[in-house]
């Protein structure tokens, strides 16, 4: 088995999750219903509980309301196709909908959907290095504004935005703050992040939880127009049986979720994976020095995207972001300025709680020797080596840094 | 060449180590995703020797490969009938790649004009 360095897309379950699911399934488990009303669906009930204390310690504000969901995908499309439809309903005066340019596919995807609910739908350009700059924001933002959504951890560079004073622009005009958290759990330290938002999008399987579970936390002040029609689960919200095995799961991955210790590990496992590619040359890396640990992204210069991705086929890294992964260039990459051919010629390295560092040398010697040989036969490498610029080989004005 | 090679492995890819003696023809864009280069070795007997450098996907690298083993003893006129349907088509590009045969077809054909106009010293 190779390393896995795709922790982004997903990640292994804990077997400490694991063994702790155990005790919800079978006969002698807490299988019930948690809506029955008897002793079995109460024991089934008060795990669900005890798991949304968890959430709501992650969070650490008990003002949020916890919705299960199946994951962040449909958290994001329930806060923002939900909240779009709640306001067409009451046919609110706040009609504009702002999304980073940068956004997961799920929340790009769920703004059109609110823009066929009435919403205008408007993308916040990102700088150079993927970060959202508050007066981009301010320019954006007037009364009219409903909702931004942001990511406060980008799926695809590990980019951090500084969402404090994003969150506090956005509420000086009375707008509602949404943040797909789906990549922060776990790799920001928990510093009182959530506090600023109106709604959290949350998954577990990015924290070494289960598949299938997730959470939109919300507002109670919040309107929100259900998704899917059904029983009365879930206050009509997400009707549905809730799949308590994996709620606990899901509970049990944010107790034993990344801490400061484990981030700092991580950390010196990404810079010993960037020394390796640095060292090779031709390497432009996408995002900040200060990004999320668990993801390094670099595009190779001289290399061809669909020839790169055959030459590292046996390696288990990310190409784009395995949610959008219908082959074409990052549309995140893209709007950091990244030409076509070289956004296409990306690899996003996710690293977690179980990569070591015989990993990461394991992957960066595979990389190495694999490119060196495409670059062997590129002719857009032996420009670039003859002293032709980045910028002048790959048709860009914006100055490109290879290292 | 031998077709379950990793194409980017193929011997006859990648500029000659010595470009005296050769004749260089380039075709497509980097901004296309498909960049060939041809080095074309000829003398009055023909195409010695071919090679590609190809900055482009696995069935272009394959296809320029086995271009150039076939080039290698032909004579220019041979040459000079090569199209990038018929290429596609003795190499088994999928149909999503040929746009990627036609472009080694332009940078063959770049060349090949230089041969003529007796560019790069060699005679034909």
């Amino acid at each position: 088995m190779t390393p896995y360095l795709d922790y982004a897309a997903t990640t292994p379950v804990d077997p400490r999750v694991s063994r702790f699911m155990a005790r919800f399934e079978g006969p002698d488990g807490f299988f019930a219903n948690p809506g029955s009303d008897h002793p079995a669906g109460h024991a089934a009930a008060a795990a669900v509980d005890d798991a949304a204390q968890q959430v709501l310690g992650l969070l650490d504000d008990p003002g949020f309301r916890v919705i299960w969901t199946s994951g962040a995908t449909e958290a994001d499309n329930l806060a923002i196709a939900g909240l779009a439809r709640a306001l067409d309903r009451r046919d609110s005066p706040r009609r504009r909908l702002l999304v980073v340019a940068t956004e997961h596919s799920a929340v790009l995807a769920a703004a059109r959907v609110a823009g066929a609910a009435g919403m205008r739908v408007e993308t916040l350009p990102v700088s150079g290095d993927g970060l959202l700059e508050v007066n981009t924001l301010e320019r954006a933002l007037d009364d009219e504004v409903a909702l931004v959504s942001i990511a406060p951890v980008n799926n695809e560079t590990g980019v951090i935005q500084n969402i404090e004073p994003l969150a506090a622009a956005i509420h000086a005009v009375g707008a509602r703050l949404h943040l797909d958290a789906a990549q922060a759990v776990g790799h920001l330290p928990d510093n009182g992040l959530y506090r600023h938002a109106d709604m959290v999008s949350l998954s577990a399987h990015k924290f070494c939880g289960p598949k299938g579970i997730g959470a939109l936390c919300y507002r109670p002040a919040l309107r929100l127009e259900p998704l899917l029609q059904g029983g009365g689960q879930q206050r009509g919200m997400r009707p549905g049986t809730l799949p308590v095995p994996l709620i606990a799961g899901m509970g049990e991955a944010l107790q034993i979720r990344n801490d400061h210790d484990e981030r700092v590990r991580q950390r010196g496992l990404q810079q010993r994976l960037r020394q390796h590619l640095e060292a090779l040359g031709g390497v432009v890396i996408n995002g900040r020095g200060d990004g999320s640990a668990h993801v390094l992204n670099a595009s190779f210069a001289g290399v061809q995207g669909a020839a790169l991705r055959a030459a590292l086929a046996d390696l288990s890294v990310g190409f784009g972001s395995a949610c959008n992964s219908r082959g074409g260039p990052s549309h995140v990459l893209r709007a950091m300025g990244r030409p076509d051919a070289l956004a296409h010629a990306s690899v996003r390295f996710s690293l977690g709680r179980f990569t070591t560092e015989r990993d990461i040398d394991s992957v960066a010697e595979r990389v190495a020797e694999r490119v060196r040989r495409l670059r062997a036969i590129s002719p857009v490498w032996r420009e670039l080596q003859a002293g032709e610029s980045i910028e002048n080989v790959y048709g860009v004005t914006t100055p490109l840094r290879m290292a | 060449m031998d077709m379950k090679l990793e194409p980017w492995n193929a011997e006859s890819l990648g500029a000659p180590g010595a470009a005296q003696g050769w004749i260089h023809g380039a075709a497509g864009r980097v901004a296309d995703g498909c960049r060939v280069d041809c080095w074309l070795s000829a003398g009055p007997g023909g195409i010695r020797e071919a090679r590609f450098e190809v900055f482009a996907g696995p069935e272009a690298m394959r296809a320029a490969a086995w271009l150039a083993d076939w080039l290698a003893g032909r004579s220019v006129k041979a040459a000079e009938a090569v199209t990038g349907l018929w290429l596609a088509g003795q190499a088994g590009m999928p149909d999503e790649a040929r746009g990627e045969g036609l472009c080694i077809e332009d940078a063959l054909r770049s060349a090949l004009t230089a041969v003529a106009a007796g560019e790069g010293g060699s005679e034909i």
